[in-house]
């Protein structure tokens, strides 16, 4: 009899852990902070924030003064689909820093634009330029100056 | 004398007097006093449900106190709720008039996409725009 009584704890602790880690892997942490407040437009379906405002989802993090994330309606949730950041833009992905004064992240093409005062940090190397297309899908950077011709590197994962 | 010593002093006193008034008057001013006119139109634990064009709004409050035609405050934890999301806060302002709904509470709302909390909130009914005042955070759900 406690043999059986030791053995249902024993699923049942099983399932509560299971659930749980069912759970927090359904939920990716994807979020928009902001000091100077954030502005929901039902009707144009974006949040508008101000101030310094933090953006995270699971591919990357950012910084700007002000971004504006234009969302969709997928499965019943609201996805967000692009982000335009101004002022002071820095993008966080994997090992690499985008510096900017504006940026457009298209999470649809998995695609980072980044217009003015354009720099990548990174522990191999710091590029800079006008304009700089990221293609997070190829893995290519493209780098634009001008009055220079474009400079173009595909970068290879070590596998 | 001592009749002329009295009225002296009295003098004195009403000089002193009169200085006391002058320098509270100057020194003094009255403070600001915001006074509402409650009248008998307020209600406990308030719930209504309003339908708009969009589905059901349902109010609810710990107390409902009606100002006058254009103004209604919602005192105590209030809810905000309908199909599209549910906001959370307390001593919200209804201004009819206007169409705005607001507080300077700290504000939960929970929509379709996540949960938003921030310190206070502001929504146009005109333009159907919400506006979330001060430190905000919105942590959405999406996959």
């Amino acid at each position: 009899m406690g043999k059986v009584n030791s053995i249902q704890m024993k699923i049942k602790i099983s399932l509560i852990f299971f659930l749980f880690f069912n759970y927090s892997l359904s939920f990716s942490e994807s979020y928009i902070k902001a000091s100077n407040g954030i502005t929901w437009d039902k009707n144009n379906m974006t949040y508008f924030a101000e101030g310094n405002v933090e953006f995270q989802n699971d591919e990357i993090k950012a910084y700007a003064n002000k971004i504006k994330a234009f969302y969709n309606i997928k499965n019943e949730k609201e996805v967000f689909e692009v982000v335009n950041l101004d002022t002071d833009v820095q993008i966080y992905y994997k090992d690499e820093i985008f510096k900017s004064n504006s940026a457009t992240y298209n999470k649809l093409n998995s695609l980072i634009t980044l217009y003015g005062d354009v720099s990548i940090v990174s522990p191999e190397r710091y590029l800079s330029g006008d304009e700089l297309i990221v293609d997070l899908k190829n893995n290519t950077r493209t780098l634009k100056t001008i009055g220079k011709d474009s400079l173009a590197e595909a970068l290879i994962k070590d596998e | 004398m001592s009749n002329i010593l009295k009225k002296i002093n009295l003098n004195l006193i009403i000089l002193l007097l009169l200085l006391s008034q002058f320098i509270i008057f100057f020194f003094n001013p009255p403070t600001e006093r915001t006074t509402f006119n409650y009248r008998s139109d307020s209600l406990e634990k308030f719930t209504t449900m309003i339908l708009g064009e969009k589905g059901v709004d349902v109010i609810a409050a710990d107390k409902m106190i009606k100002i006058n035609d254009g103004r209604t405050l919602l005192i105590g934890n209030t809810s905000l709720k309908n199909n599209e999301y549910e906001i959370s806060s307390q001593n919200v302002t209804i201004d009819s008039q206007n169409k705005m709904t607001s507080s300077s509470d700290k504000t939960q709302t929970i929509n379709h996409q996540g949960t938003l909390k921030s310190e206070g909130f502001e929504y146009d009914q005109n333009t159907d725009i919400i506006k979330f005042n001060g430190e905000s955070e919105f942590y959405s759900n999406e996959d």
